[in-house]
């Protein structure tokens, strides 16, 4: 070129962008190219039946904690009547105690259980 | 690591594998600002500019698999560029024939409202001076004043001859000259 005015100081040619323009062209053109997708995951049969039998372990397990946490109303029920079987027991004993019911047991058993650890007890059919 | 040529980055988009958005973001880095000022200097405005540029690179990756190595990929690249320019002024110039009757008044009058040019006066009268060569005359003008492209790349952008090519810019820089002596005396 011959003429003054274009020379090479003058190839800058004026035009401007806004601030990080081409970082937000690059941006959109990637969105529109490679769209974010959510990721989807097959489920095969075994993964399902694996599932279920999660499921139902954890229900029963999440049963029986509940029901082990609460208030057992069958277990007050067992215990009052062990409570009662023992008094029954008891009175019975003092019963045959004081009726002096005779043992059943022969002379030989006795001197067994007498000659044995038990000897040191109190047998309630030992003659008085 | 090595930095991977044009054509091994195409290769690694079209595999279509995990890779491929890297490597279409590696080509874009390369030439995304090149494209946008080529079309910024055809159709002047930045708004136009950013649409245009934005569709030529949705072209470009929908149409990789077709790219073939015959030409160099930045060639392709501007092909694209400048038919997407070049269309989107035709359309422009359907658009605004009622109010302006010769559409470089408009260009002239889209420079001096835009907000994004801010050259000096000696700019300004250069644009306006390019803005009154044909369109195609114009594209070879600031192919090689501007980007200095060689004549042999240019002829693959524009698909002409490099005779036409030589002739055409040294015409484009005549009327050029005339016309800033009469627009700076």
């Amino acid at each position: 070129m011959k003429h003054p005015e274009l020379n090479n100081k003058h190839k800058k040619d004026g035009f401007a962008v806004p601030e990080g323009y081409f970082d937000t062209l690059k941006a959109e053109v990637l969105q529109k190219t490679h769209p974010k997708q959510t990721r989807i995951i097959a489920l095969n049969r075994s993964f399902m039946r694996y599932a279920a039998v999660l499921l139902i372990g954890l229900l029963v397990a999440g049963g029986w904690f509940y029901l082990s946490n609460a208030d057992n109303s069958s277990d007050l029920y067992d215990n009052m009547v062990e409570s009662e079987i023992y008094m029954y027991d008891y009175a019975m004993l003092d019963e045959y105690t004081s009726s002096g019911v005779e043992s059943d047991l022969t002379n030989s058993e006795d001197n067994y259980l007498i000659n044995s650890e038990y000897g040191s007890e109190i047998l309630m059919y030992e003659d008085n | 690591m090595e930095k991977k040529t044009d054509e091994q980055l195409i290769h690694i988009i079209n595999k279509q594998s995990r890779k491929s958005e890297l490597a279409f973001a590696e080509l874009m880095n390369r030439y995304s600002e090149r494209l946008y000022w080529h079309v910024r200097k055809i159709v002047i405005n930045h708004d136009s500019a950013d649409d245009v540029s934005q569709n030529v690179w949705l072209k470009v990756f929908q149409n990789l698999s077709s790219f073939r190595n015959d030409s160099k990929f930045y060639t392709w690249l501007y092909r694209i560029g400048t038919n997407e320019a070049l269309s989107h002024i035709q359309k422009e110039k359907r658009n605004v024939a009622e109010d302006y009757e010769v559409y470089e008044n408009y260009l002239a009058n889209t420079l001096e409202s835009d907000d994004w040019f801010q050259g000096d006066e000696i700019q300004k009268k250069l644009q306006e001076a390019i803005l009154k060569l044909p369109e195609k005359q114009r594209v070879v003008f600031n192919l090689k004043y501007f980007e200095e492209m060689k004549y042999q790349d240019m002829a693959e952008v524009l698909d002409t001859s490099v005779g036409a090519l030589k002739a055409s810019y040294h015409h484009a820089v005549k009327k050029i000259e005339e016309l800033l002596k009469v627009e700076l005396i």
